[in-house]
C-alpha cells in the first residue's frame, strides 16, 4: 500500500521545508507551520512567550478582535498557536484549517489564509510592553491551570522529576520564574533571529497541488536567512538515573500513579534502530487495545478502571499511568514490573504479538487520513531529518522478532514513580 | 436508495430487518467507520411490565454498567477479536444514548459482523458482575476528581433538581450495589432491539454489499418479547434554583452559568433551528468576536482557552453551559448576564452574516473523517432529521430565531450559576 494521497517535500530555503501532502478526500485544506529549536533554560521560556505574544495579532490585525473577526470571516477557520515539545525539541505552532474553495462561493481564502500565517510569524506587532505584561500573566494561569486535570499534572511531574537536569524534563509552556526579567525589545529581537536561523517546516494538507502552491509559498515564507542553524543531532539516550519514588499529598479521590522507564531505544533515521520492536512492545504492555495491563490489572484483578502506557519516541522514555486506590500502590507497581518481566523472559505468544502487530498496521497505514497524527509523525521525521513513511515504520514492524523484543524489553530501566494520593 | 445528498456525496438509508441504517460511501477513503446507536442511556431508569402496567425502577448506571458488560464473551474481551483484524472498537454511555463506535481500515463486513456480537450477544457470570462494580467504582472516583465534570453535574442540579439528568451516567457507588444479573439481562432485552437501534457508516464500501452483510450478521439474533417495556422518555423543563459553591482543589475559581430551555420538546427540522439559533446567539454575544470577548480578554476576566459555550440540545431537554476559568466568579456571572441582555435587533442583525459563515465552516469541517460523517449521521438520526436539514437550517436562520431564543432559553430568569472556588494550594 502506498500513503493515501500524495506527499512531496520541497526545501524552500535554507532550513525551511514545505511539506505537501495533496489528497482529495477532504473539504478543508490544513496548515501547519513550525518553527523548532532545541530545548535549554532558560530559552525555552523566551520560546514560550514569544509564542504567547504572536497570538497578539498582526499589523493588519492589531488586536483580538479583529483578528477573530478576520478568522471568523475564514468561513469559520480553526486557527491556534500553540508552544509544543517533541523530545529534546520545542517548537512554536501555528495551525490553520480552512475550507477548501471549491465548497464555497469564493476564491482566494487559501492566499489570505497563508498570508495571515506569515504575517503572524514575522511582522512582531504584538512585541509591546503592554501586551507582554499581560501575556506574562496570561501564560503563568495557563501553567498553574495544569493542575486541574489531576492525571496530566502527575504525568508532567513524574517527567519533570525523573528528566531534571535534562531538555526532556522541561516544559515548553517555560518557566514562570523567567518571566519577569524578559523586556519586549529583547523579546522580539529574539524571536527575530530565530526565525533568520531556526528550522521551520511548514506541513500543507488537502485538495492541493505543487504547482499550485509553492508560487505562493515562495512569495511568502522565503526571507534572509543565516546559515548558522545547528545540525540535527540524531536522538540521544537519557541517562538511567536512580530509582526514585515520589509521592505528592492533594484533595483527590482517587490515587493518580505514573511508573517511569528508560527504555534505552532511540528512535533512528537508518532504519537500524530498535524502535519497531519497541512499539510492538508497548502496545502488548499497555497501548491501546487488549494489552496486558488492560487485561490483567483491570479486568482480572479489578485494581484500576484506567491504566495505559505510552512511549516518547524522541526521548526512549516509557510510561505507565493508572487511576488506583492509593492503598493499592505497591501492589499494582509490582504487577507493573511482574509483566515487564515476563516479557524479558520472552512469556508471550505468537497470537498476543499478531494481535499488536494488526493493529498497528491498521494505525500505521490509516495515519495519513488522520490530519493531526499524521502531522506529528511527519513532524517527527523532520525533526530528525529522516524520512521514513508510515508504511516502511510498517514494514519494519512486520520484521519484528521474538528475540527483538525480549531484547527491547531487557533494555527497559525502571526510573522514577510518582503517586499523587489524597489525604 | 439515496436518501439525502450532502456536499456532492451521497447519503442511504434502508431498513435492515427492522435495523435503521445510513451509509455514506466515501470511494477512495481507506478509513472506514461505523457507528452502532441504542437508544438507552442513563436516564431510561423506568420499565413498565406487560401484564400488569406496573413501573419498576431500574438503578442509576445501568446502562453503562450494560455497555461495560456487553465485552466480556465466553472467550473473553471481545476488544481482541476486533483488534486482531485491526480494528478499534469503543463504547459510551450518555444521558440518553448507548453508542459503539469502529474504526477500521479492512475486513469491514467481519468488524460489522463483531460490532454486532459486541452489542446483542449477552454473557453474563456473577463473578463478571462483582468485578466490574469494582471497576465502575474505580471509573466513578475518577470522576470526582474531574472538577470540571463534577461542576457540570452540579449545575444540572441546579437547573433540574434531583433527577437522572443531574447523575453521573455511571451510576453511585450505592446506586451499582444494586445491579445483578438480572437487571442486566432484563434491560439489555428491552433496550437492546432493532427498533431502538441505528447503525451508521462511512468508507469505501458498496452500499448494497454492506447492507447485505448487515442482514447476515443480524440472521444470527432473535429478539423474543420481554415481559416488560420501556417507558417513553418525558420532556425535562428547567426549573432554576440557586445552587451553592462547591470547593474543590483547583488552580482559581471555575464558574459555569447553565441556561435551561422551557421550549425543549422539539424535534427534526425544529430542533437544529433551535439549536443553531442558541449556537450563534452564544457566539454573537460571548464569542471570540464579540466586544464582550475583546473588553474581558483584556482586562483579565476570561482566558481564550479557558471560556468557552456550549449548547446541548435534544430532544427530550435542551441547556446551554458558559463560562470557564477566572479570578472573579461572581463578576464573570455579572457581566455574561449583561453582554446577553445588551444584544438587541441591531446588533444581531449587524454581525449575523461573520456568525453565520462561521458556522457553516463548522458545519462543513463536521463532515471530514469518516468516523465525523458516522457521528454526523448519528446526531441527525437522533434529532430525527435527515443530514441535509443542518444545511437548510443554516440557510434559513435569521434576526427573528436568535432574537427568541435570547428572549427565552437565555433569559435570566431560566438561568442557573454553579461555582467551584479552590480549596487545595495550587503549586
Amino acid at each position: 500500500m502506498h500513503t493515501a494521497g500524495e506527499l512531496t517535500l520541497v526545501q524552500l530555503a535554507d532550513g525551511v521545508y514545505l511539506h505537501l501532502h495533496s489528497i482529495g478526500l477532504y473539504k478543508t485544506i490544513r496548515v501547519d507551520v513550525c518553527l523548532s529549536t532545541p530545548l535549554c533554560a532558560p530559552r525555552h521560556s523566551l520560546v514560550a512567550l514569544s509564542g504567547q505574544l504572536l497570538s497578539r495579532g498582526t499589523h493588519k490585525l492589531p488586536n483580538i478582535q479583529s483578528l477573530n473577526r478576520f478568522i471568523d470571516d475564514l468561513y469559520g477557520a480553526h486557527y491556534s498557536v500553540q508552544v509544543d515539545r517533541l523530545g529534546e525539541y520545542q517548537f512554536i505552532h501555528l495551525c490553520l484549517e480552512i475550507i477548501d474553495e471549491n465548497f464555497l462561493g469564493e476564491k482566494g481564502i487559501l492566499a489570505r489564509g497563508l498570508t495571515f500565517l506569515r504575517d503572524v510569524l514575522r511582522d512582531g506587532s504584538g512585541f509591546r510592553p503592554d501586551c507582554l505584561e499581560r501575556e506574562k500573566h496570561r501564560l503563568a494561569r495557563q501553567i498553574a491551570d495544569g493542575f486541574n486535570d489531576k492525571l496530566g499534572y502527575a504525568q508532567r511531574r513524574c517527567s519533570e522529576e525523573m528528566c531534571r537536569g535534562e531538555p526532556t524534563g522541561l516544559s515548553p509552556l517555560g518557566d514562570p520564574a523567567d518571566f519577569a526579567a524578559v523586556q519586549a525589545e529583547e523579546l522580539w529581537a529574539f524571536h527575530r533571529e530565530r526565525t533568520a536561523t531556526d528550522r521551520l517546516d511548514i506541513f500543507v494538507s488537502g485538495d492541493v497541488r505543487l504547482e499550485q502552491i509553492q508560487p505562493l509559498m515562495e512569495s511568502l515564507f522565503i526571507w534572509e536567512r543565516s546559515s548558522s542553524q545547528p545540525q540535527r543531532q540524531p536522538p540521544r539516550l537519557s541517562i538511567a538515573g536512580s530509582r526514585r519514588e515520589i509521592f505528592e499529598c492533594q484533595e483527590v479521590r482517587e490515587a493518580k500513579m505514573v511508573l517511569g522507564y528508560r527504555a534505552q531505544v532511540a528512535y533512528g533515521t537508518d532504519g537500524t534502530d530498535d524502535y519497531p520492536a519497541l512499539v510492538l512492545l508497548n502496545l502488548m504492555l499497555g497501548g491501546d487495545g487488549p494489552s496486558r495491563l488492560f487485561k490483567h490489572l483491570r479486568e482480572e484483578e479489578g485494581l484500576c478502571y484506567y491504566i495505559a502506557s505510552h512511549i516518547e519516541a524522541l526521548s526512549g522514555l516509557l510510561f505507565v499511568a493508572a487511576g488506583i486506590e492509593a492503598a493499592a500502590y505497591s501492589e499494582v507497581r509490582d504487577k507493573v514490573e511482574q509483566e515487564l518481566q515476563s516479557l524479558c523472559a520472552g512469556g508471550f505468544d505468537c497470537r498476543e504479538i499478531e494481535a499488536a502487530r494488526h493493529l498497528l498496521r491498521a494505525r500505521l497505514l490509516g495515519l495519513a487520513e488522520d490530519p493531526e497524527g499524521f502531522f506529528r509523525y511527519q513532524l517527527r521525521e523532520g525533526l530528525i531529518g529522516g524520512s521514513q513513511s508510515p508504511e516502511t515504520l510498517w514494514q519494519r514492524i512486520e520484521q519484528v522478532g521474538v528475540e527483538d523484543l525480549t531484547r527491547v524489553a531487557g533494555g527497559i530501566v525502571a526510573d522514577t514513580a510518582f503517586l499523587l494520593h489524597g489525604t | 436508495m439515496i436518501a439525502d445528498s450532502l456536499l456532492g456525496e451521497g447519503v442511504y438509508r434502508s431498513r435492515v430487518d427492522g435495523l435503521d441504517v445510513w451509509a455514506v460511501p466515501r470511494p477512495g477513503s481507506r478509513q472506514k467507520a461505523a457507528v452502532l446507536y441504542i437508544d438507552y442511556g442513563s436516564v431510561d431508569l423506568h420499565l413498565r411490565a406487560h401484564n400488569s402496567g406496573e413501573v419498576q425502577t431500574m438503578p442509576a448506571g445501568t446502562a453503562h454498567f450494560l455497555e461495560h458488560r456487553l465485552f466480556a464473551k465466553p472467550y473473553g474481551d471481545i476488544t481482541e477479536q476486533i483488534s486482531r483484524l485491526g480494528g478499534d472498537v469503543n463504547a459510551s454511555t450518555s444521558f440518553t444514548s448507548t453508542v459503539f463506535s469502529l474504526t477500521c481500515i479492512e475486513h469491514f463486513a467481519a468488524h460489522l459482523d463483531l460490532l454486532f456480537e459486541l452489542a446483542l450477544d449477552l454473557h453474563i457470570l456473577p463473578a463478571g458482575v462483582v468485578q466490574e462494580r469494582e471497576i465502575i467504582d474505580r471509573e466513578i472516583q475518577i470522576s470526582c476528581d474531574d472538577p470540571e465534570w463534577v461542576g457540570f453535574l452540579h449545575g444540572l442540579e441546579g437547573l433540574y433538581q434531583h433527577g437522572p439528568l443531574a447523575w453521573d451516567m455511571a451510576g453511585t457507588r450505592e446506586s451499582i450495589e444494586q445491579i445483578d444479573e438480572d437487571t442486566l439481562t432484563r434491560c439489555h432485552e428491552v433496550f437492546y432491539r432493532p427498533e431502538y437501534m441505528g447503525l451508521y457508516l462511512c468508507g469505501d464500501f458498496d452500499v448494497e454489499v454492506t447492507y447485505a452483510a448487515v442482514e447476515s450478521a443480524l440472521l444470527k439474533y432473535s429478539w423474543p418479547r420481554s415481559a416488560w417495556d420501556r417507558v417513553e422518555r418525558p420532556v425535562v423543563l428547567p426549573t432554576p434554583q440557586p445552587c451553592g459553591a462547591l470547593s474543590l482543589p483547583v488552580s482559581r475559581p471555575y464558574t459555569l452559568l447553565f441556561f435551561g430551555d422551557d421550549k425543549a420538546g422539539q424535534s427534526g427540522r425544529d430542533l437544529l433551528l433551535r439549536e443553531l439559533a442558541l449556537e450563534l446567539a452564544l457566539d454573537i454575544a460571548l464569542g471570540p468576536a464579540s466586544d464582550f470577548f475583546a473588553a474581558h480578554y483584556e482586562d483579565g476576566l476570561i482566558d481564550g482557552d479557558a471560556f468557552g459555550a456550549e449548547v446541548h440540545a435534544e430532544p427530550t431537554f435542551c441547556f446551554c453551559t458558559v463560562g470557564g476559568y477566572t479570578q472573579q466568579s461572581e463578576r464573570l456571572g455579572e457581566e455574561i448576564g449583561a453582554a446577553l441582555a445588551s444584544l438587541d435587533e441591531r446588533v444581531v442583525a449587524a454581525d449575523l452574516g461573520r456568525a453565520k459563515r462561521k458556522a457553516y465552516g463548522l458545519l462543513l469541517r463536521a463532515w471530514e473523517q469518516a468516523e465525523d460523517v458516522a457521528d454526523m449521521l448519528c446526531s441527525a438520526a437522533v434529532s430525527g432529521a435527515a443530514p441535509s436539514v443542518y444545511f437548510a437550517v443554516h440557510e434559513q436562520v435569521g434576526v427573528g430565531e436568535i432574537l427568541e431564543v435570547l428572549e427565552s432559553c437565555l433569559s435570566p430568569a431560566h438561568q442557573s450559576a454553579m461555582q467551584i472556588v479552590p480549596t487545595g494550594r495550587a503549586e
